[in-house]
């Protein structure tokens, strides 16, 4: 496994674990890493705003 | 994995290699001597071109485009780099416009390669020690495949920002319409808000008090019910009556210009054919058809006629009766449209006459309208061909209708003036209009108050997030590549003690600097003074091995099993016993791998080979030399062929002027060899270049100066009394020299065996590595670690210059 690949490993793991995360938003961002599509600021921010729906 | 080695390599058409040069290797290393500008370099860019579609030193400091510069010019559109896999011989060729198609079971190596980071060349080395601790990181980082790492770590840093600048413009707009709502209300405090509005509703007597701020939409519906009265719908009666008797002129002006048309056309219609005739068109264009205009017959009777005046005269038939129904065409069309336009404006007659309704003042124009109206409809109906064309639609009658209008209209108009002036909205209804006025100002506000109050909640909550996912994704980045950093430093420890023995030079360091985004600090301990940064007090060759050190430590991690190993003129600055040292690294921690080294320098080249032979890895290399490079044929490259070897097949040959040249040659080489091996003092040079002369003195002194052994000193002092008995023979053959003649192949040899006789003496008797030289430990040594009998001599200490 590369360093890149253990960092995120890692990183959805701690997100995971975070209560304050929705799953939505880790869903969005777990989707979109495993897509390749997660390297500018308005995918981040749909990520993030994907749990909007939900919580409201 | 299947461990990737080339078989061969074929280069046509690339960089500074106009035709097909063919590098069978076999699966063996290739080392490649060849002086600057005979195609080594585009050899490396070919390799590097193959794996990863790229020329990078093309692409820095103003980067050039790759398909005009990496064709050759000669011949750009045959460029291809084909590449044969060793042992299974699989064949893959990239050109400019294809990609190389890569077997499945070599896939994942093929991705590794595509980085192109088992190349090094010097420059790599330079821009990796003088660069900036952000420029060193995104270089680690792209060999450790973490440079998209950085990028996702600044787009949710970026992120992050963006929430934050969210809320803050959320918590302004808040701010600003909190503030339009007190101007408004005359108020300081927005607390007071629903008692101003509870009194302002007071004051005009209503029964409507709010118990909260929700219910003021209901209020203002409310407030408007009460403001409609009868005087707002005679106003708006009197504004519809003048916007339509301001109409009026302008439709009955569209009416008389499509009549006026319509009326031309009727007259071209009336001047010309029979309506009846158009239906002649279509046999006319028959009877064309079946003429022949080479037949004197008529294709009906049989007549004798005159074809070519029949079918002129058709043809004019034709054109006049098709002129004819485009009028007639064009007619119809006006008369559609002016049909149109009368029921337009009969609407609008309809609609003054409800208007007028309201108003008992303006009774007495009602009938005349409506026999206006009546008299329309009649027109309307006769707006049609039949009925035009045979005058039953008199354009004088509809224009005495219009004078009519005409007439009538300034009477409607100025009456309806008078009752503008008497309608009036009552104080009352003024004052409650004003209240309707501020509610429903407020309450938009409030409504778009409450849009972002709840736009801030989430953007709060998006923030609270976005910190969250930064946070941990920056910190773990840290930690993680800190990890790879510190595995990294142990091997460039490892390494640079290799290079360095015994130097004081230690405790490298590769950190993350925590206070700097994604940027790499490199420290060292030197000569005892600890944290300094490398550049501060090491020479250019202890920066040059550390550069290489820490490209081979991230190499080794990161490409753990890739075989190939790339190395374009890495030693440039180092001097003779620290690339002694290079070559142990290189064949002692990788010798795994399949190398491919170029070198301009002779005596670089030289001790690659030597270290083939140390680490027994003669039989996994090729070595070649490029004789020469011409634009027209590129590098011509052979196989190298040792130059004793060389010497000794041209005195077998009776050439005396060959041997002697290389022998020239060899005795250049060893000479500046010892100088390098022993730190012999040479006397400064201004050009920087040295001739035989000026190095056979200190590098015999030198040695005579360090051994102690008496009898090596003696062979020493003897060979060299050998060289300089001969060394004149040499001279004489390498210049255009006129006393050439005279010299013989017999004197050749002595001179050539006088240096082979020293170049002895520098080798171990055991293994014949080359002898190294000691300084701290007061040895000259066989520089073969594993030699098992290996030579050596002490040495004097040496005298403080």
């Amino acid at each position: 496994m590369g360093v890149e690949e253990e960092i995120f490993k890692e990183f959805f793991q701690k997100l995971e674990e975070n209560e304050e995360i929705p799953k939505a938003v880790l869903d969005d961002l777990k989707t979109r890493y495993e897509m390749g599509n997660i390297d500018n600021k308005a995918k981040i921010l749909r990520s993030i705003r994907a749990g909007d729906s939900i919580e409201d | 994995m299947i461990l990737l080695k080339i078989n061969s390599i074929e280069i046509n058409a690339f960089r500074g290699i106009p035709r097909k040069l063919d590098l069978d290797l076999k699966g063996k290393s290739l080392l490649l001597l060849g002086e600057n500008g005979t195609g080594k370099s585009s050899i490396i860019d070919a390799v590097e071109f193959f794996f990863t579609g790229k020329i990078s030193h093309l692409q820095q400091r103003g980067p050039l485009a790759l398909k005009d510069h990496g064709p050759n010019a000669k011949n750009p559109e045959n460029a291809r780099v084909t590449l044969f896999t060793y042992p299974d011989n699989h064949t893959s060729s990239r050109t400019f416009n294809s990609y190389p198609n890569i077997p499945e079971s070599l896939q994942e190596e093929f991705n590794l390669a595509a980085k192109g980071n088992f190349i090094l060349r010097r420059s790599q080395i330079l821009d990796l020690i003088n660069a900036t601790s952000s420029e060193r990181y995104k270089f680690i980082s792209h060999i450790i495949g973490a440079d998209e790492l950085e990028k996702i770590d600044t787009v949710m840093y970026q992120a992050q920002k963006s929430l934050i600048e969210e809320v803050s413009k959320n918590e302004s707009n808040i701010q600003k319409i909190t503030e339009e709502i007190n101007a408004i209300l005359e108020i300081q405090d927005f607390n007071d808000v629903l008692p101003t509005i509870n009194q302002l509703i007071e004051k005009e007597g209503l029964i409507l008090l709010l118990d909260s701020i929700k219910e003021l939409d209901e209020c203002v519906n409310k407030v408007n019910e009460m403001t409609k009265t009868s005087d707002s719908e005679l106003i708006s009666a009197l504004n519809t009556i003048f916007g339509i008797i301001k109409k009026i002129p302008l439709d009955l002006d569209e009416i008389n210009q499509e009549l006026s048309e319509a009326e031309n056309y009727k007259k071209m219609i009336l001047e010309s054919h029979d309506l009846s005739e158009l239906s002649l068109i279509k046999i006319l264009k028959n009877s064309l058809e079946i003429i022949d205009k080479d037949s004197d017959k008529c294709p009906l009777c049989e007549n004798k006629v005159d074809s070519d005046n029949l079918i002129k005269s058709i043809n004019q038939r034709l054109d006049s009766l098709e002129s004819l129904k485009e009028n007639k065409d064009k007619l119809k069309l006006s008369l559609n449209i002016a049909k149109d336009n009368f029921h337009s404006f009969n609407k609008d007659l309809i609609d003054l006459s409800l208007q007028i309704n309201y108003f008992e003042e303006l009774e007495e124009f009602k009938d005349n309208i409506n026999t206006h109206i009546k008299s329309l409809n009649d027109f309307e109906k006769l707006t049609n061909f039949d009925s035009f064309l045979q005058d039953e639609f008199s354009i004088d009658d509809f224009n005495r209708l219009g004078t009519q209008l005409k007439e009538l209209l300034p009477d409607i108009e100025k009456c309806s003036e008078e009752l503008k002036g008497s309608i009036k909205p009552s104080k009352k209804d003024e004052r409650l209009k004003v209240l309707h006025d501020i509610l429903f100002d407020i309450d938009e506000k409030m409504k778009k108050l409450d849009e972002y109050e709840q736009s801030l909640r989430i953007a709060q909550k998006n923030q609270h997030i976005s910190e969250i996912i930064y946070k941990e994704f920056s910190d773990i980045k840290k930690r993680k590549i800190q990890e790879v950093y510190d595995n990294v430093q142990e091997s460039v420890e490892y390494y640079y003690d290799i290079l360095h023995p015994k130097e004081a030079y230690r405790d490298i360091k590769i950190g993350i600097d925590p206070k700097k985004k994604g940027s790499t600090d490199l420290r060292m301990t030197i000569f005892g003074k600890e944290d300094k940064d490398p550049r501060s007090l090491s020479s250019e060759g202890h920066l040059d091995s550390l550069g290489l050190c820490i490209f081979l430590a991230l190499f080794k991690k990161a490409y753990k099993d890739f075989p190939l190993l790339v190395l374009d003129d890495v030693v440039t600055t180092m001097d003779a016993r620290h690339r002694e040292n290079v070559c142990q690294l290189l064949f002692q921690e990788f010798s795994d791998k399949q190398f491919i080294i170029t070198t301009h320098d002779g005596i670089w080249f030289e001790q690659l080979r030597a270290a083939q032979r140390v680490h027994d890895l003669g039989n996994h290399f090729k070595n070649c030399t490029i004789v020469r490079w011409d634009e027209d044929n590129g590098p011509d490259m052979r196989p190298y062929k040792v130059r004793w070897e060389k010497i000794e097949e041209s005195i077998e040959n009776g050439d005396k002027y060959c041997a002697g040249n290389e022998g020239r040659r060899y005795l250049e080489w060893l000479l500046k060899d010892i100088c390098n091996r022993t730190m012999a003092k040479i006397p400064s040079s201004y050009s920087g270049k040295y001739m035989v002369g000026d190095l056979i003195e200190p590098a015999q002194s030198r040695l005579l100066e360090l051994l102690i052994d008496e009898e090596y000193k003696e062979s020493i002092e003897n060979s060299f009394d050998k060289l300089d008995k001969t060394r004149m023979m040499g001279n004489l053959l390498s210049h255009d020299n006129a006393m050439e003649g005279t010299v013989s192949i017999d004197e050749v040899e002595r001179f050539c065996r006088s240096i082979h006789e020293i170049h002895e003496l520098m080798l171990c008797p055991n293994c014949k590595a080359p002898l190294g030289y000691y300084r701290d430990l007061r040895i000259m040594r066989c520089s073969n670690e594993k030699c098992v009998d290996p030579l050596e001599l002490k040495t004097k200490k040496p005298k403080k210059s």
